[in-house]
């Protein structure tokens, strides 16, 4: 069941086996295991419950309703903007539902270089199988891709890149590209199609408008969480307690280690907060000489790995070029120029295509905390990474020229143009500076990270802290580096793999 | 000069304090030394429309600058001010706080950055071209974190309305053109009661 909060009229108590933080990809997974585990199970979700009836195609009236802090969240210095779904769902609700299983060379470098002999993909295979099957994963066909996405098919063809068609988790895609606003019809396996309903109809409650406020522990033991209501039928914000014998925290890398922090639980090694990998993302945009209208189709609809190069001694480096595109307010907010140049450039939407450039970043960013207000993101872009970036828009440019663009417009703030295929002298001489270009971070990962050894990191292989027994942590927070590729189905393998070890240890923890 | 060294001081201050960095709708956000600034708009001229949130006087920069960064006519910054008041309205406090001190200081930014006379609003076209593409190519950082604020909220303002779709061939939504319903489900909300019944604390 799902609570509607408009009847909320006085302080509430609940008690459950299980309260489960965040109904995002970890959270809607665990959830679901456990509740057809046969456990009782509490869902606070900080977002509310949106329909598809509600996801109305207009980014106006979307992002606010359906984005952390209306939209984004900006890194300290204005370097990165970290966008985060904050719904029923999460951030797989209004995702690009790219299902890329986690490498097996980042996997071996995680169970080698941080004592996680469990985490090999042989043995988190099982629960991947399961995951892609309940999402409904399948490969995107040749018919699917749209003519932006085939515009970086082509020209990595045309020069020779290794790439592929990738999978996801849509099923009868009617192609109206609305994937970022929410599927108004419904056909993404998304959490709040696949997993909360599957979870609900096993007997667990979503409680959304929830904010968690605080994890209660008694004698090193988690006890249950304290929240406050966004939303009630007088406007009063009225405080939920639940007591549960387990308490598994979901609420994304930069919200998972905020409730850790205020709850003041403890943090011996003093990793919380630290680690912090964004995989950030920069579009190269380009102007081909028909018109592609790339925000029709399926977003992502290709993705080239030539430049990503993982090892498992290191994790490796690299990056993805991945197809991306947006709609005319977020375009015009991120297509350089000023002016009657910007103007003009706007002219040329329908012509215009772009390519997504996915860092698998070294860089380590951290959090700061603070009692009154969201964590701050401090992320400054590592020299490793930057080179990495700037031959990424080289290739992305590359790619593009390759692929019959007349121009290529690069993501500074004011306009810098690529007249012709191999002069790329601006991108080497212009570089990367702090916020110029802007990077985007749909993926943030590494806050509360997994280890076998506790003075290294905060939660053990199974997701269990070191520090707080009965608290597990089920979310991108515990990779240990950043996973290289779209995480959603590393987060939920991952998520399965701890609901798994509570279910087999039920002994231990529901005593 | 002093004036102007303060300002730079003050926000270079601000860039590390970690309260001031936060944005709201894609990047709205403001030097907070903007609240030392004037704010009254005892020098700017009735609108014709009644103001949901912005001032008279918040209303005059954000379209003006929102035609000068989009490029448009003149005359489009009455439609443009006008939408972006309705949706400010119903922003959460932080963003409307942040939006209205980041559009103080841009109207008066001209005295610290250009050493002008004039406020903002009072710059010819050409000059206000000149004092934004200024906070656009800044070396300062946290300038250029204002411009992009600005552009956003203008690219709002103008790009959000169905109006602007013609312009850049944009077909606009399927809702209300495109008949295909969801075949799926979405379960109702339960009342409090039924939550409690199941799992109310005894």
């Amino acid at each position: 069941m799902i609570l509607d909060t408009a009847t909320v009229d006085s302080n509430v108590a609940l008690e459950s086996d299980v309260c489960v933080i965040g109904s995002g990809a970890g959270g809607a997974v665990v959830a679901r295991e456990l509740a057809e585990a046969g456990r009782s199970v509490v869902v606070l979700e900080d977002g509310s419950y949106v329909r598809s009836g509600d996801f109305v195609q207009r980014e106006e009236i979307i992002y606010p309703r359906i984005y952390r802090e209306s939209g984004t969240t900006a890194s300290a210095e204005y370097a990165v903007l970290v966008s985060q779904g904050r719904l029923v769902g999460g951030s797989t609700v209004p995702g690009f539902c790219l299902c890329v299983r986690p490498p097996r060379a980042i996997l071996a470098h995680w169970a080698r270089s941080f004592d996680l002999p469990g985490i090999g993909y042989e043995g988190l295979y099982p629960h991947l199988r399961k995951v892609e099957k309940q999402i409904g994963v399948r490969r995107i066909t040749p018919e699917q891709v749209n003519p932006n996405s085939g515009k970086l098919l082509f020209g990595s063809e045309q020069l020779g890149y290794r790439g592929y068609l990738p999978f996801h988790n849509r099923s009868g895609c009617l192609d109206s590209g609305y994937c970022a606003l929410g599927c108004t019809y419904d056909r993404k396996g998304d959490m709040l199609t696949t997993y909360v309903p599957a979870a609900s109809k096993a007997g667990a409650v979503v409680v959304p408008d929830c904010e968690a406020r605080q994890i209660v522990t008694q004698n090193g033991r988690a006890i249950g969480v304290d929240g406050l209501f966004n939303r009630s039928r007088t406007g009063t914000r009225y405080p939920l307690k639940v007591r549960a014998k387990v308490v598994v925290l979901a609420a994304g890398a930069i919200n998972s280690p905020r409730i850790w922090r205020a709850s003041r639980l403890p943090d011996p090694a003093d990793e919380v907060g630290r680690n912090l990998r964004l995989q950030p993302h920069v579009a190269v945009s380009a102007l081909y000489p028909e018109s592609i209208t790339a925000w029709r189709g399926i977003p992502q609809g290709y993705v080239v790995d030539e430049f990503l190069r993982l090892d498992e001694r290191s994790a490796g480096h690299g990056y993805l070029l991945i197809p991306t595109f947006a709609f005319p307010v977020a375009a015009a907010s991120v297509l350089p120029g000023y002016g009657a140049q910007h103007r003009e450039l706007m002219t040329l939407y329908p012509r215009l295509g772009a390519i997504g450039i996915f860092l698998h970043d070294h860089t380590r960013g951290r959090l700061e905390f603070s009692d009154d207000a969201p964590p701050t993101v401090v992320y400054r872009l590592g020299s490793m990474d930057s080179e990495q970036l700037v031959e990424a828009m080289v290739h992305a440019s590359e790619v593009s020229f390759a692929a019959g663009a007349e121009k290529v417009f690069l993501p500074y703030n004011d306009i810098v143009t690529i007249g012709r295929r191999g002069a790329y002298q601006a991108i080497h001489e212009r570089g990367i500076r702090a916020n110029d270009p802007l990077f985007i971070s749909y993926q943030p990962q590494g806050t509360l990270r997994m280890g076998g050894n506790p003075r290294q990191s905060v939660v053990d292989g199974a997701g269990e802290a070191h520090a707080v027994r009965n608290l597990f942590v089920a979310d991108a927070s515990v990779f240990p580096t950043s996973v290289a590729v779209p995480p959603q189905l590393a987060v939920m393998t991952l998520a399965t793999r701890t609901a798994q070890h509570i279910v087999a240890n039920a002994e231990q923890y529901f005593r | 000069m002093r004036d102007r060294a303060t300002a730079l001081g003050a926000l270079q201050v601000d860039l590390t304090r970690r309260q001031l960095l936060r944005t709201g709708f894609g990047g709205v956000l403001l030097l907070s030394f903007g609240t030392l600034l004037p704010s009254g708009c005892a020098r700017y001229l009735p609108i014709a429309r009644p103001l949901k949130f912005l001032s008279r006087k918040e209303f005059a920069v954000v379209t003006q600058a929102a035609v000068r960064i989009l490029g448009l006519p003149d005359e489009r910054g009455d439609e443009i001010g006008g939408f972006i008041d309705a949706l400010l309205t119903d922003f959460p406090p932080t963003t409307q706080n942040q939006a209205r001190l980041m559009l103080r200081v841009l109207e008066h930014g001209t005295h610290f950055f250009d050493l002008k006379p004039k406020r903002f609003t009072r710059l010819s076209p050409a000059e206000q071209d000149v004092y934004l593409r200024g906070w656009m190519e800044s070396s300062l950082g946290a300038r250029r974190i204002v411009f992009r604020a600005l552009k956003t909220l203008a690219a709002l303002g103008y790009y959000a309305q169905p109006s602007a779709w013609d312009t850049i061939s944009y077909d606009g939504p399927w809702i209300g053109r495109i008949d295909v319903a969801s075949e799926f489900v979405h379960e109702d909300p339960v009342p409090l009661a039924a939550v409690m019944a199941r799992f109310g604390r005894r």
